[in-house]
């Protein structure tokens, strides 16, 4: 089944002469359970799309559906609940916040949903857990190397067991050897029936994925199986 | 974890620019109260001294013609009384509405007679009013009891008596319970007896020549008193004294206006630092709560962050302008009065109104930039990478 359908979605910054098109009929769907890698040059239009499937920026024009829900067509205080129930986020710098520890940033998308703060420690403790930093949630994010935000990122992208996980550029701000363990925990994440929606420049994160699309100039130019799925991409 | 633990830690973690507001608001609020509690003060002072004074309303019988005298110096036309006042007319005093503002009512019988071969003004009070009346009498010896007199200051002298010595009047013999220290007044030259003796010396059993009324003047209304005292008691003349009284009213109405004037331009100006200061609070967050909107954070929930973060500085404001407006209350009132015996009162109603006012001030001040934040694109935080 379709778990996620995008139909034309087009995206247009600014009026008449200075107007820019940052996305152009875009079409796609996507399967429950899959790792999908978006890639494209700087300002192909990567982050405008992921942000578009973040329910963060209504598109100009087109249909953005998830599970049968048309997303966009959503109030804009629904469309955060949207956010916080389907979608979780892993973003480049990791966007901590500085003044909370590991453990809260883990818990924010719970702090504005009704459980006993006991329940929320449980599970901002098992998404630690998940992601090898049980032991660090009292710190603070600059008492703990990038890597591991990194990782607290990720345990915060999947406190409230998302079905989708959006990831932008998850790698790029990493050494190889931490960027390579982001990748298998979003591996592993995808290998427990997550959905990864991932931008990155870095071919070798893409092979990941198992499967690709690539942006040029704002237009989809090719969605193929990754090198990972045993088929060679040609764009 | 909730909204709150983010507004709380937030604050933790921003402690200068928290200060910061919260000095703002407080100067504001310490300005109010202060204000609030000195002019407050300063009203109790003025009581506290009206009270001193003495009798503020008096009720004299009727006069035919005016008095041709001025700053005691008597020049003929002596007015002359139509009648004395019934004694007992003056408990309907105490049937007035604003019966609860009077203090004391002294009634006063005056009559010449003469003293060892001397004339002399015999008056007869009520000792147990006279404490409230004339406050700043003070006896050398005992108020007079029965057939006593006590001497003002001049008669004594005048008639060569001191406490303990004694004379004839009207065939009683009368004995000096003491003498008044001087007034400065024409009580000095009186001869003061208990007011049923005097009564029955001069022959004016149950009458009175005048009385002197007490009002507890903090907020009373002076000229509504008088009218219903002249409504209960017809045939009366009464009249309030009231130039000292008005004119440190207006005054201090003055001094209350143009105080209230700049501590409001103070509070405002206090209410635009916080404005400022979390405009640029807003836009220091703007990841972070771009962050908090992509997680799912509705725009009320970040409102609700910044609102939070308001309340605690607000009332946090509201306590430190109340202390220490108080406590510049008390300073000014010692350095700038002169009034020891007056303490600012610990008003719970003043701590109420300066909390009310950093909180009004404080959410006044947070809706805009808190409504900038709302408003933020939650795509923010994916375009700041």
């Amino acid at each position: 089944m379709e778990h996620i359908v995008a139909q034309g979605l087009s995206r247009r910054y600014g009026t008449g002469h200075t107007a820019v098109d940052a996305l152009l009929d875009v079409s796609f769907s996507i399967n429950s359970g899959e790792f999908v890698a978006v890639m494209g040059e700087s300002g192909a239009g990567k982050s405008t799309l992921l942000s578009l499937l973040g329910a963060m920026n209504p598109p100009t024009s087109g249909r953005y559906v998830v599970d049968g829900i048309d997303v966009y067509g959503l109030p804009s205080e629904k469309r955060a609940d949207f956010r916080r129930e389907y979608l979780g986020f892993v973003f480049q710098s990791q966007n901590l916040v500085p003044y909370l520890t590991l453990a809260e940033n883990v818990m924010l998308p719970l702090a504005v949903v009704k459980e006993s703060s006991r329940k929320k420690r449980e599970m901002a403790r098992a998404a630690l857990e998940r992601v090898g930093l049980e032991d660090l949630g009292h710190r603070l994010p600059d008492e703990v190397s990038g890597g591991e935000c990194g990782r607290a990122a990720i345990a915060r992208a999947v406190v409230n067991q998302p079905p989708v996980i959006l990831a932008d550029e998850p790698t790029g701000s990493l050494d190889s050897a931490t960027g390579t363990r982001i990748m298998k925990l979003l591996a592993d994440l995808n290998g427990q029936g997550s959905t990864i929606i991932m931008v990155t420049h870095s071919e070798a994160s893409a092979e990941y994925a198992n499967r690709l699309i690539r942006i040029v100039d704002g237009r989809l130019a090719r969605s193929a199986h990754s090198p990972k799925a045993g088929v060679l991409l040609v764009c | 974890m909730n909204l709150l633990t983010i507004a709380r830690k937030n604050l933790a973690r921003r402690k200068g620019k928290a200060a910061f507001i919260t000095a703002g608001l407080a100067v504001g609020a310490a300005t109010v109260v202060a204000v609030a509690a000195f002019v407050g003060s300063m009203q109790a002072d003025i009581n506290h001294k009206l009270e001193q004074y003495g009798a503020n309303i008096l009720i004299m019988p009727e006069v035919k013609s005016l008095g041709l005298n001025y700053a005691g110096i008597q020049l003929g036309g002596v007015s002359v009384a139509t009648r004395e006042i019934p004694q007992e007319e003056l408990a309907l005093i105490h049937t007035i509405k604003n019966k609860a503002n009077i203090a004391a009512v002294s009634p006063l019988v005056l009559g010449a007679v003469a003293v060892n071969g001397r004339e002399v003004l015999l008056a007869g009070v009520d000792f147990s009013a006279v404490g409230i009346i004339k406050p700043w009498w003070k006896a050398d010896g005992a108020f007079p009891v029965g057939d006593q007199a006590l001497l003002g200051s001049e008669a004594a002298r005048h008639l060569s008596l001191s406490q303990g010595g004694g004379f004839s009047l009207s065939g009683r013999e009368i004995r000096v319970s003491g003498v008044l220290a001087s007034t400065g007044s024409q009580d000095d030259n009186l001869v003061f007896m208990p007011l049923a003796e005097a009564q029955t010396i001069l022959g004016k059993e149950g009458l009175v020549t005048m009385a002197e009324v007490a009002a507890l003047c903090g907020a009373c209304p002076v000229d509504e008193m008088v009218n219903q005292i002249a409504e209960k008691i017809p045939g009366v003349k009464v009249m309030a004294i009231r130039q000292v009284v008005q004119g440190r009213m207006d005054t201090l109405d003055k001094i209350k206006g143009l105080s209230w004037g700049v501590s409001g331009v103070v509070a405002v100006v206090g209410a635009m630092v916080m404005l400022v200061t979390m405009m640029g609070s807003v836009r220091e967050r703007t990841r972070e709560i771009g962050v908090l909107r992509a997680v799912g954070f509705r725009k009320s929930h970040v409102v609700k962050v910044l609102l939070a973060e308001a309340v605690a500085l607000s009332v946090l404001a509201g306590v430190v302008g109340w202390v220490v407006g108080l406590a510049g209350a008390q300073a000014a009132l010692v350095f700038l009065v002169d009034a020891n015996h007056v303490r600012v009162a610990l008003d719970p109603l003043l701590a109420a109104v300066s909390v009310g006012l950093t909180l009004v001030l404080g959410m006044a001040a947070t809706a805009y930039p808190a409504w900038q934040a709302a408003r933020l694109d939650p795509g923010m935080a994916l375009r700041a990478l």
